[in-house]
């Protein structure tokens, strides 16, 4: 079957999910209304409170939610056959994850624009607060050990991506300061700043950065030479203010999260591949079993709470409609999940466009797609543009690149939040050192750290991938339960938000309890002891929503 | 809508906000010199000042519901 064939499969699914669903949402369940006042007109103050052209802000929202995430889930989870990654990926977004963002978004506006961890401490109490923080800190954490080593194998398998990738650095920094400084046309700069990244990735490509010889003069591992690297770099950009780097780092790679999916699915449909990856695989060689594991290996692209934060923290005060929300938060999610797609194909189509057996070379069993996920996305992607004309020597710096930049400002970003987190809890629980910013970063830079070098040496991070998927996905747990609180108090029907929220806290926890109890029994005490954590944060979360509900009914009653 | 708009919005969302930031925070040192007499604490520049009164009704109206004061907290100020 031809690689377009799932796209159209994907497209359908998303366009009826939009016209039909979101508008059921919309009317139905929320009751939108363009005469209520939304927080970016009430409290219009130029800065944080701005009514925003809704494909403006769709354009915002949608690349600040998608980054490197849609991209290593799917990798791996191919691993089950195309057909169960595709088939959650798409229904996963258009019954589940674009309505958690929706539903986030729109809980937001009708409460002042506040964000989700706010108006949970409002419905379930403080202490609710703090588990909802603790779920944060957890999913940074996660993340960043996961991260740094995509990174770091990305930089070992394609050295060529070292050169584009460290550029980035001083160029958003000079870019962040010429935007502000001459305030000319935005055009020029960013054309400019744009073509001096692409042409580093042409010197990338003459010059590739082997770090083999410094890393085993040193003793150790390149993966773990560049982790190292990595998380000294992120310790030190992390205190950087977030207008110097960060900012104009992500500004940069919304760009790029565009380029990226114009191209893949412009190579898709140019060259229409056949897809040879089996299309059910239900017992790879030393895999966890399909169910619930693909449901919380995939988590971005089918469902990440992580969305919650930004559709609660910055698009909410700037949505100028109530009925605009649709377009922001439900098809804002479906872009994200489009990359997901994008990434399926890459594995399952691309990959084997110019060498037949290479998918069952990588994905032969679950131990090795640790080494080969990124790398396939990497390599099929690459074949894929490569019938757009580009070589696929460049395509794989190319994509490479761009994997290695998304996740670094995941990084970046998560570090941060580590750090206002850690602050937080030192001021509730009156813990003076974690109110240190320094300190505060060192802990979280040395926590994530401590995480991916305990498995094998680094080379073993991605095993915390699934780990991290239940987190997030608790995490839209309660931003559902959030929504699903305030529902209940105006009155309308709830069941578009419980059936997901009892769904996903079904998936996780069985998912938690099976990774706890297998890796205890095989021995692997950390993977199992992390698992354990979540699965607790995930029963007081429950917990929460019992008592929740409960003080509820009592009000009412 | 021009290309170059669309792009100074999303450099507004992006990281435009933050220099705004910036810009407030400097406005509301300047305010809480204007209104230091209020709370106590003299102000040596008092009397010109004095002249600025009127222009900052407006902001100081968007000062105190941003601070999460629903309505004026000074009943001489009247905005709302």
């Amino acid at each position: 079957m031809g690689a377009v064939w799932l796209i159209g499969f994907a497209l359908v699914m998303y366009l009826i999910g939009y016209l039909f669903y979101s508008k059921y949402l919309a009317e139905r369940v929320f009751s939108l209304n363009d005469e209520n006042k939304t927080p970016a007109h009430e409290f219009s103050d130029g800065v944080d409170y701005v009514p925003t052209n809704k494909w403006i802000l769709l354009g915002h929202h949608f690349t600040s939610i998608t980054g490197a995430g849609p991209i290593v889930g799917p990798a791996i989870a191919v691993i089950w056959g195309w057909v169960p990654a595709l088939l959650w990926v798409v229904l996963g977004a258009v019954f589940i994850g674009a309505v958690h963002d929706f539903s986030a978004l729109v809980t937001s506006i009708r409460h002042k624009g506040r964000s989700v961890g706010t108006i949970l401490g409002e419905y379930a109490g403080e202490r609710a607060r703090v588990i909802f923080l603790l779920i944060i800190l957890a999913l940074a954490i996660l993340v960043n050990a996961v991260f740094a080593y995509v990174i770091a194998l990305l930089f070992t398998k394609f050295p060529s991506s070292v050169i584009p990738a460290w550029t980035i650095v001083p160029l958003a920094i000079a870019f962040g300061y010429s935007v502000y400084r001459f305030r000319v046309n935005f055009l020029i700069p960013t054309v400019i700043f744009l073509l001096i990244l692409y042409a580093s990735m042409l010197v990338g490509k003459q010059f590739p950065v082997k770090v083999d010889p410094v890393a085993s003069l040193l003793g150790i591992d390149p993966i773990m030479f560049w982790i190292l690297i990595l998380f000294t770099y992120t310790f030190f950009a992390s205190s950087l203010p977030v207008w110097l780097l960060l900012q104009p780092r992500d500004f940069l790679n919304g760009l790029q999260v565009v380029i990226l999916l114009l191209l893949i699915y412009l190579g898709a449909i140019l060259s229409n591949p056949s897809v040879s990856a089996p299309a059910f695989n239900l017992s790879p060689e030393g895999a966890p079993p399909i169910f619930p594991f693909l449901f919380i290996t995939i988590a971005c692209g089918a469902l990440s709470g992580f969305h919650a934060l930004v559709s609660s923290g910055t698009s909410s005060k700037q949505l100028a409609k109530e009925t605009d929300a649709r377009t922001v938060g439900y098809l804002g999610f479906l872009g994200e999940s489009s990359l997901a797609v994008a990434v399926i194909i890459a594995c399952t189509a691309g990959l084997t466009m110019f060498a037949s057996d290479k998918f069952s070379q990588l994905y032969s069993s679950w131990a090795s797609i640790k080494k080969s996920a990124i790398p396939a996305v990497v390599e099929g992607g690459a074949n894929l543009i490569s019938s757009l004309g580009i070589p696929t020597d460049l395509g794989t710096t190319l994509i490479a690149t761009l994997i290695v930049l998304f996740a670094a400002t995941t990084m970046d970003t998560s570090v941060r939040i580590q750090r206002y987190i850690l602050n937080e809890l030192g001021q509730i629980y009156s813990i003076k050192p974690l109110k240190n910013a320094w300190l505060a970063s060192l802990v979280a830079v040395l926590s994530s750290m401590g995480l991916v070098l305990a498995k094998e040496g680094g080379k073993g991070g991605l095993v915390f991938w699934p780990v991290f998927g239940a987190a997030n996905q608790l995490l839209a747990g309660l931003a559902l339960l959030v929504t699903y609180l305030y529902l209940r108090r105006e009155g309308r029907p709830t069941l578009p938000i419980l059936a997901p929220l009892i769904l996903v806290l079904i998936i996780t926890s069985v998912a938690m309890l099976m990774n706890a109890i297998n890796n205890a029994v095989k021995g692997d005490y950390l993977l199992s002891f992390v698992s354990g954590l979540i699965l607790i944060l995930e029963i007081a979360i429950i917990l929460e929503a019992v008592n929740a509900v409960r003080a509820e009914r009592s009000i009412q009653a | 809508m021009k290309l170059s708009d669309v792009l100074k919005e999303f450099y507004r969302l992006k990281f435009g906000q933050e220099f705004a930031r910036e810009a407030r925070r400097l406005e509301e040192v300047f305010l809480f010199f204007l209104f230091s007499d209020y709370f106590g604490l003299p102000n040596p520049y008092k009397l010109l000042f004095l002249e600025v009164y009127p222009e900052l009704l407006e902001e100081f109206h968007a000062w105190h519901r941003r601070v999460g004061l629903n309505h004026s907290p000074l009943d001489w100020i009247r905005c709302c």
